[in-house]
């Protein structure tokens, strides 16, 4: 084992490389990188194969006892029942049977059906769905191929979910400042989900995210409209994830999404043609910024782990902008997320594009935690 | 910040504002946000490995049960 270098323990597997719709802002299917192009349409068990063989053998190598394996697309049920129950049957017995395996799928809710979630009760597959918040909200981006609402079938498949609650992993909604924080909060607290997440829409200093004022931190403050809600909702009793984080770092705790914090991400991207990437967010960057060149038929994932395009994610702070170095935030921060900090001109070396965004959120939730009465503290070391 | 061992009671509601209610509730919240950060602190803790990671932004991976 190689003490300094953190071992994945999050697989992230493209069973399906197409989707029955088309979010404008797709990361997979509608940036700058058009890999998908070039990819099969869904797994192989070929390729699910070798890739629980390399799983096996990482968790040998590192002694995990847990791993999470996120059946993840395009939309992953476009690979079908019959075939996803295959791959489900590989990955499971292809890992040993002393490491626990959590299954985990996202997917946009629209193909739920009862015989989908039948399979998942047998793999113990918990279901993530993306939903950006009422259907107004969220028909501003995420439409079918042919422009119409993806929004009544995704609630529908959302209700399906309901029905069996211990399959239910939550809802991912991605933030617009035209939709109002407090109505999309509470239009997904409605579903009574453990967990709501927001991600911010991707951009990068070259393209840059829409804002209506540049001098405003909007984004910023719409995440905090979120937060006071979800505070004034006890009624609810779920978590908010990027906001909980922020409170769990604020007070030493050192993991948190890929999206905060200094830890080092710990997840790996498998295609649905074997090659591994390790953050496939960046293909909103640039052509080729997530590929590595790396296979699971002829490489092990610890060439991933020191892939020199993946060593920075293990230095932490110093990997980060000077100014960033310096700042009193970084430790809840962590500087961005990587594909936020993004300059042709200076590659990962910037703040984020969402810098005084999350300057104002973090101090706006530190704020509120020490009104009530949270102790203040100094948060733990970067690794 | 450390979260407190004992989260803080909510403020005396005798006679409540507007203000003084809202408290209230973002201390029911916070609550449960305190015990989830407390176990997440002592997972770390007691992890053999001691590393902290970062779990996937385009997935709903929670880092302990709910």
């Amino acid at each position: 084992m190689t003490p300094h270098h953190t071992p994945f323990r999050t697989f992230i597997l493209k069973v399906a490389n197409r989707c029955n719709i088309d979010c404008d802002y797709c990361y997979v299917f509608n940036s700058k990188d058009q890999a998908w192009r070039n990819l099969p349409a869904r797994m192989s068990v070929d390729v699910a194969r070798a890739a629980a063989r390399r799983i096996a053998e990482h968790v040998s190598t590192y002694g995990l006892r847990t791993v999470h394996v996120v059946l993840h697309g395009g939309e992953p049920l476009l690979a079908g029942p019959r075939h996803l129950a295959d791959l489900l049957c590989i990955l499971r017995d292809g890992i040993p049977p002393d490491t626990e395996i959590r299954f985990e799928l996202q997917t946009n809710g629209t193909l739920l059906s009862e015989a989908w979630l039948d399979l998942f009760e047998q793999y113990a597959v918990t279901v993530g769905v993306s939903l950006d918040g009422p259907p107004a909200a969220n028909d501003r981006h995420r439409l079918s191929h042919s422009s119409r609402s993806s929004a009544a079938s995704a609630v529908r498949g959302v209700e399906l979910l309901r029905s069996r609650p211990h399959l239910f992993a939550g809802l991912l909604a991605v933030v617009d400042l035209a939709n109002d924080p407090v109505e999309v909060h509470d239009y997904l607290a409605s579903f009574e989900p453990p967990v709501i997440d927001f991600g911010l829409p991707h951009g990068t200093h070259d393209t840059p995210p829409h804002r209506n004022d540049h001098s405003a931190p909007e984004y910023g403050l719409w995440m905090s409209r979120v937060y006071d809600t979800w505070l004034a909702r006890p009624q609810y009793r779920h978590s908010v994830r990027m906001l909980e984080d922020i409170a769990a770092l604020s007070s030493g705790v050192r993991g948190a999404v890929e999206t905060l914090g200094l830890a080092p991400p710990a997840s790996v991207v498998i295609e649905s043609d074997g090659t591994i990437e390790g953050v496939d967010t960046l293909r909103s960057v640039e052509t080729g910024a997530s590929w590595l060149g790396l296979d699971v038929f002829d490489e092990s994932f610890d060439a991933a782990i020191h892939h020199p395009k993946l060593l920075h994610r293990q230095h932490g702070r110093a990997a980060l902008a000077d100014q960033c170095q310096s700042c009193p935030l970084v430790e809840v921060c962590g500087g961005g997320y990587l594909p936020h900090r993004f300059s042709a001109a200076r590659g990962y070396r910037n703040p984020s594009v969402y810098c005084a965004d999350l300057e104002y959120l973090i101090r706006h939730v530190q704020t509120s935690l020490q009104q009530h009465g949270w102790n203040p503290g100094t948060p733990a070391p970067s690794p | 910040m450390h979260p407190p061992k004992t989260v803080p009671s909510p403020p005396d509601t005798a006679g409540p504002s507007t203000a003084t209610s809202q408290m209230a509730q973002g201390s029911a919240v916070l609550d449960r946000i305190a015990a989830r950060v407390q176990i997440r602190l002592a997972a770390e803790r007691t992890a053999s490995n001691s590393s902290a990671d970062g779990s996937h932004a385009a997935s709903l991976i929670w880092p302990l049960p709910l």
